[in-house]
């Protein structure tokens, strides 16, 4: 290995890197490589293509919203269809990648963990297509939240390990991923679905999610659209990053990011572009929600996929170099926004995309008929129904 | 380094006794018992002393010191009660080593320099910082040497030729072998003993291994290839479980330690 080669860790301004244990270091570096080389070779990149459009299911529609947006006034609202990927939800672009690097790799094992169950549910079934084995983390209050998705994953012959830890979202799970890996790193890829992840995971999921961004592109020119605003909801930000960085520079498109605002009180939050201040955490310097001794705050927020303490390191660069905004929408705003577009487009999204829309409902009125925004669709909400109903009955939204 | 540090680490490259390393949880379970449990395995045997700054999410760390750290967290022990720990310590001890260690959250949280001013004055040698690897950490090693603080650095079953090669011209005092990352250790007595040799022909610098030790027998064993161990879980293991002899029975262990670690080597013909 070039010494080169060992002093590149991938940097977004000064925020980025690659702070983990020893023990993962040189792991890590061999994902790089692996990842580095698979791109300059065609054949992966017309191979990840295919996968895309036969596993996938890509492009995925850019659907306008012209009942709702007739309805609103103002602007018109389209949305960016990625629930309706295989498994409902964007991850299913990630998994694909993540498994076709493991064969590359030789590797038969993709380890990752999940929290709302929607990256596990990819993995596994691309792992089952492919027969690589799927090991996965899942924190025991996402474990019993989430049971459709895990029973899917159980079906789909993944192994859950449990985390134990009584809070939901995946910073357990996380951890203990990748500490699983640590000790089995020749036989298994660590497969993150955080984009704030030591490197190279935060340039390998901008690059494997770049077609979400690509493909709105081009969908927007063919109807001779250029959005006013593009809108993505932001956890720990890879979604985000796939849809916005192909917008991020541009002159006539504004960048917006949606964090979890919770109760709106700034208190119980998950918004570390808004509370947080940079530090390290889960491998890479970034926003982190942290007390004044660098402890680690809890995140809360009524959708577990943006459950997280802290963002990836585009998101701290893009927020401080002002190419991205970065705001919040509570968890009342997103319940309402996920009901609004059932009852006026059929369509139910997560309560993680609903945060999204949710900000995009609010701008409308602020444009005129021929302003559009383009809002970032993660994922189906078909399996928060059941939560939704059960939230309407306590009258509350955690 | 320090002076106190460099005589350690000249020890086993002149033919004494194996080094050995005891750590414990700073706050665990309050700031002036930690001051007792250092003074304790200082005088039992330890050579040196590993402070653990504790972390909300000490990621890499086993499921012992994991529980430990929760139970300092809730003592919300500070960078002060860290001086306040090495100055008590030192106050009553002058030739044991003392290394804080923690997360690189808690040492950005009060900055590089600051941390290498206050380790200094409070009387530490150096610290080590379990997810800051060798190739991100010179910013924080610059502000350490200008103390002549020691940045120690850490060796893993996965960690390269080249990359041994570069810590080794860039470190100054000694390496840790972790042969796990919190998980169980799934190395094999010829794997362990080879990664062992691979160091060897690297660097001179001494290497302390941290691998789970927790009985004299084990440390003996381990010793035979490299110069010394390191036990944290075993002694967290035993604050755990606290009651009113948690003392003896910390003294007891280091010195269980000590007497096998400088027991003659086996005859190996």
């Amino acid at each position: 290995m070039s010494e080169a080669s060992e002093t590149t860790v991938g940097e977004y301004g000064r925020f980025g890197g690659r702070y983990v244990a020893e023990a993962i270091w040189h792991p890590l570096e061999m994902v790089a490589t692996a990842f580095e080389e698979a791109l300059s070779d065609d054949s992966f990149v017309q191979e990840h293509k295919e996968a895309l459009a036969r596993r996938v299911g890509r492009p995925t529609p850019l659907t306008p919203l012209d009942s709702l947006s007739d309805n609103i006034g103002g602007g018109r609202l389209l949305l960016k269809r990625e629930d309706l990927c295989h498994g409902g939800s964007y991850s299913a672009n990630l998994a694909v990648a993540y498994a076709l690097l493991a064969k590359r790799m030789g590797r038969e094992w993709l380890v990752g963990e999940t929290s709302t169950g929607d990256f596990g549910v990819a993995l596994a079934s691309i792992g089952a297509s492919m027969d690589l084995g799927v090991r996965l983390f899942v924190g025991r209050a996402d474990l019993e939240a989430e049971s459709l998705n895990m029973r899917r994953i159980d079906e789909l012959g993944g192994v859950i390990e449990t985390v134990d830890t009584s809070k939901r979202g995946a910073k357990a799970a996380c951890a203990e991923a990748m500490r699983y890996w640590a000790t089995h790193s020749s036989s298994s890829l660590y497969c993150p679905s955080q984009l704030a992840s030591p490197d190279p995971y935060p340039r390998l999921i901008q690059r494997f999610l770049s077609s979400i961004g690509t493909e709105t592109r081009s969908q927007t020119d063919e109807r001779g659209i250029d959005p006013e605003y593009v809108v993505a909801p932001i956890g720990s930000g890879a979604f985000g990053v796939g849809l916005l960085g192909e917008f991020i520079g541009s002159e006539s498109t504004q960048v917006v990011g949606v964090q979890a605002g919770g109760d709106g009180q700034g208190k119980k939050h998950s918004a570390s572009l808004t509370y947080g201040k940079p530090g390290v955490f889960q491998g890479t310097y970034s926003f982190v929600l942290q007390d004044q001794n660098g402890q680690i705050l809890s995140p809360s927020t009524i959708a577990a996929g943006l459950r997280t303490p802290t963002v990836g390191p585009q998101h701290a660069r893009w927020a401080q170099t002002g190419d991205a905004h970065y705001v919040t929408a509570t968890n009342q705003e997103s319940v309402a926004a996920v009901r609004r577009l059932a009852r006026s487009e059929g369509i139910v999204v997560s309560l993680e995309a609903a945060h999204a829309v949710a900000y995009g409902l609010k701008l409308l009125p602020t444009l005129g008929p021929d302003q559009h925004v383009v809002v970032g669709i993660s994922g189906s909400g078909v399996h928060e129904l059941e939560r939704l109903a059960k939230l309407e009955a306590e009258g509350s939204s955690e | 380094m320090t002076d106190r540090l460099q005589k350690l680490v000249a020890r086993p490259g002149e033919g004494g006794p194996p080094l050995l390393m005891c750590a414990v949880v700073a706050g665990d379970p309050h700031v002036e018992a930690t001051v007792e449990y250092l003074s304790t395995l200082a005088d039992a045997g330890a050579d040196m002393l590993e402070l653990i700054v504790p972390f909300s999410d000490p990621t890499y760390h086993g499921a012992v010191i994991q529980r430990a750290c929760e139970r300092a967290l809730r003592e919300e022990v500070t960078w002060n009660h860290v001086r306040q720990i090495g100055e008590g310590f030192r106050q009553r001890n002058d030739d044991t080593a003392l290394l804080a260690s923690s997360y690189y959250n808690r040492i950005l949280s009060l900055g590089h320099e600051p941390v290498a001013d206050l380790l200094s004055e409070a009387g530490f040698d150096g610290t080590m910082v379990t997810d800051l690897p060798w190739n991100e950490a010179t910013p924080l090693r610059e502000a350490l040497h200008k103390h002549d603080l020691s940045f120690v650095p850490f060796v893993a079953p996965t960690t390269p030729r080249e990359r041994l090669e570069m810590m080794d011209a860039e470190s100054d005092s000694f390496f840790v072998w972790t042969g796990h990352a919190g998980g169980e250790v799934t190395l094999s007595r010829r794997d362990f003993e080879a990664s062992m040799a691979e160091f060897r022909s690297v660097s001179d610098r001494p290497i302390l291994s941290s691998m789970k030790i927790s009985s004299g027998e084990e440390a003996a064993e381990v010793v035979e290839v490299t110069d010394g161990v390191l036990v944290g879980s075993a002694i967290v293991w035993l604050v755990e479980g606290r009651g009113a002899d948690v003392g003896d029975r910390l003294g007891a262990l280091a010195g269980e330690l000590r007497e096998h670690l400088d027991a003659p080597p086996k005859d190996q013909t």
